[in-house]
């Protein structure tokens, strides 16, 4: 076809491998014309200083937001970590007390956990099957249902979105709570009945605490807290920013006593200058150990509650070795290597005059989440004014 | 020396660029902005959304860095497919220039034609030569002409045989010779 031979000696006459006369010739001269004007498009040096001026401050801008959001993440896995292990904690307690026949305690305690309905459109229309079934037929719907967030989390996991795991982990602890709540009042109604659910509701369980496991494995690899925290001062630099983002993460945390002073913090957080020294200087200051807990790779967590400190102002020890924190004003979650001994000192200092806020020996109970007791020892106690 | 071989030092910028090495990026900034910016004010016709595409491809480039690997291309053609990509996605959020007239409108920059330099009514008139290709022949011809894309490297971006390409800038040449044959005439008849 002519077309196609007249486009390959174009080809060749535009690359400069043909020289002699062709038709086509012509054609070359267009090309050059189109190349030549478009080169009159051109822009001044300094023009192009200035957009390159430019560009490297939204890099840098940019770069900021990056660190910013990877150090929101990880504080977001944190938390997902933890609350992994109470919910673990739930199973085996589940299975335990169900085997003892002490459903009753288990309903009982239930309400320390949070319960909210997190994915409103699913959990509707599983409502929906629960209304329409017996107890008995709602047992096994809810356990159902269980397996079915654990095969939710099974696939987040892979997909690496720990924010989604949080939503099937609060789904599947309200389904939990609903089943232990409902087989307590099987037994109650009908201890006959309720015994013969008993064995198959034990074997789910069992199960869906082994699929718990892996899935706890799986996530436990992906985030690597201790390897990614970062320094402290990118830590504190993520309490200063983030206390928006992070509160409603800092939720599960437990808010103690005190906000009022917290509160005030808040809103000083745009007061400049001497007007916010003045208004620090005149603010209370303390700290109290809520729980803490030795996890299994090894690291040990506290939770505080910190009431008057400017954000990202608060240093907590550990035996001497400095903690990163992470949470909003009032509740701090601290992490770091655990103690080698079975006690250890706790403190808290005020970042900004190495004031001591809190001391306190406390016994590192190896496996289990441990609630702390306020009673201070040593230090300024709980409630020590800022000095200067 | 093959014709897109890339010069030594230019390869010795760009491995310090990867490795985010900001002066290093400051230099390919420098040698690149014009020609990307060129490159993207003859497939859009506006100064403003102009710079911004090509700030927004430099941003890009900065971010997809380690992902460029030798041996996959030239540095140059992975610019340009940035910038295409960032072309394509602008056309596509944005409501289509209809017209010839409109897109006059729009190149023209709100200035009047006898306050236009020669060079400006040139490239405008360029512009409207480019116009009455249809979309494909006028990607080809940019790609071609005006960012300097060989015929290989022009076919892998647009997605097109290099048979086809040498087709297409057949094509696009005698039609854009046409055209600026016709202008030519009706300059020397006024």
């Amino acid at each position: 076809m002519s077309e196609r031979k007249d486009s390959k000696e174009l080809g060749k006459i535009l690359n400069g491998s043909q020289t002699e006369k062709s038709p086509l010739s012509d054609l070359k001269n267009t090309a050059e014309k189109i190349r030549t004007v478009s080169m009159q498009f051109d822009l001044s040096e300094d023009e192009v200083i200035s957009r390159q001026a430019s560009l490297m401050r939204k890099i840098e801008k940019q770069e900021k937001l990056v660190t910013k959001s990877e150090n929101l993440r990880l504080y977001r896995q944190t938390i997902l970590k933890r609350q992994r292990r109470f919910a673990m904690a739930w199973v085996f307690i589940a299975i335990s007390l169900l085997s003892l026949g002490g459903v009753g305690t288990v309903y009982a305690s239930a309400d320390a956990l949070p319960g909210e309905v997190l994915y409103p459109v699913k959990i509707a229309s599983e409502d929906i099957q629960l209304f329409f079934s017996d107890d008995e037929g709602d047992v096994d719907l809810l356990l159902n249902f269980m397996d079915e967030r654990i095969q939710e989390m099974e696939k987040l996991s892979e997909e690496n979105n720990p924010q989604g795991m949080e939503l099937a982990l609060e789904g599947y602890q309200n389904e939990m709570e609903q089943m232990t709540g409902l087989m307590t009042k099987m037994q109650a109604e009908d201890p006959v009945a309720g015994d013969a659910l008993h064995a198959e509701v034990q074997s789910r369980l069992e199960e869906q605490a082994q699929r718990m496991l892996n899935v706890d494995e799986a996530a436990g690899d992906m985030l690597r807290i201790q390897e990614q925290i970062q320094d402290r001062t990118e830590t504190q630099e993520q309490l200063k920013s983030g206390a928006d983002d992070s509160d409603a993460d800092a939720e599960d945390v437990s808010n103690g006593n005190g906000n009022q002073g917290n509160s005030d913090v808040d809103d000083q957080g745009s007061m400049q200058g001497e007007q916010q020294n003045q208004q620090q200087s005149n603010t209370q200051v303390s700290a109290s150990l809520q729980a803490y807990e030795l996890t299994e790779d090894g690291q040990f967590v506290l939770r505080f509650v910190v009431n008057g400190a400017q954000n990202g102002s608060v240093i907590v020890r550990v035996n001497g070795v400095e903690y990163a924190c992470l949470g909003s004003q009032s509740s701090l979650v601290c992490q770091g290597p655990a103690p080698t001994d079975d006690t250890a000192q706790v403190e808290v200092l005020d970042g900004s005059n190495g004031t001591s806020l809190f001391s306190q020996w406390i016994t590192v109970s190896r496996g289990n989440d441990s609630s702390a007791d306020n009673g201070n020892t040593g230090g300024q106690g709980g409630s020590s004014g800022k000095q200067h | 020396m093959k014709r897109n071989a890339v010069p030594d030092k230019e390869i010795e910028i760009i491995q310090k660029a990867v490795l985010g090495d900001q002066d290093a990026f400051s230099q390919l900034f420098n040698q690149y902005y014009v020609p990307i910016n060129r490159y993207i004010y003859f497939h859009v016709g506006n100064q403003q959304d102009t710079d911004d595409l090509t700030e927004m491809v430099f941003l890009n480039i900065w971010q997809s860095l380690p992902k460029f690997k030798q041996g996959k291309g030239t540095f140059k053609a992975w610019l340009y497919r940035i910038a295409h990509n960032q072309v394509v996605d602008f056309h596509r959020k944005k409501k289509p220039v209809n017209s010839i007239e409109e897109f006059i409108n729009i190149a023209a920059d709100t200035e009047k034609p006898e306050n236009q330099t020669i060079a400006k009514q040139e490239i405008l008139q360029l512009r409207k030569a480019l116009l009455q290709l249809d979309e494909r022949s006028r990607a080809v011809v940019i790609h071609r002409f005006i960012a300097g894309l060989d015929h290989h490297e022009t076919a892998k971006l647009l997605g097109l045989s290099e048979g086809n390409v040498r087709i297409i800038q057949l094509r696009a040449l005698k039609n854009m010779k046409n055209y600026f044959g016709e202008a030519e005439n009706e300059r020397t008849k006024r």
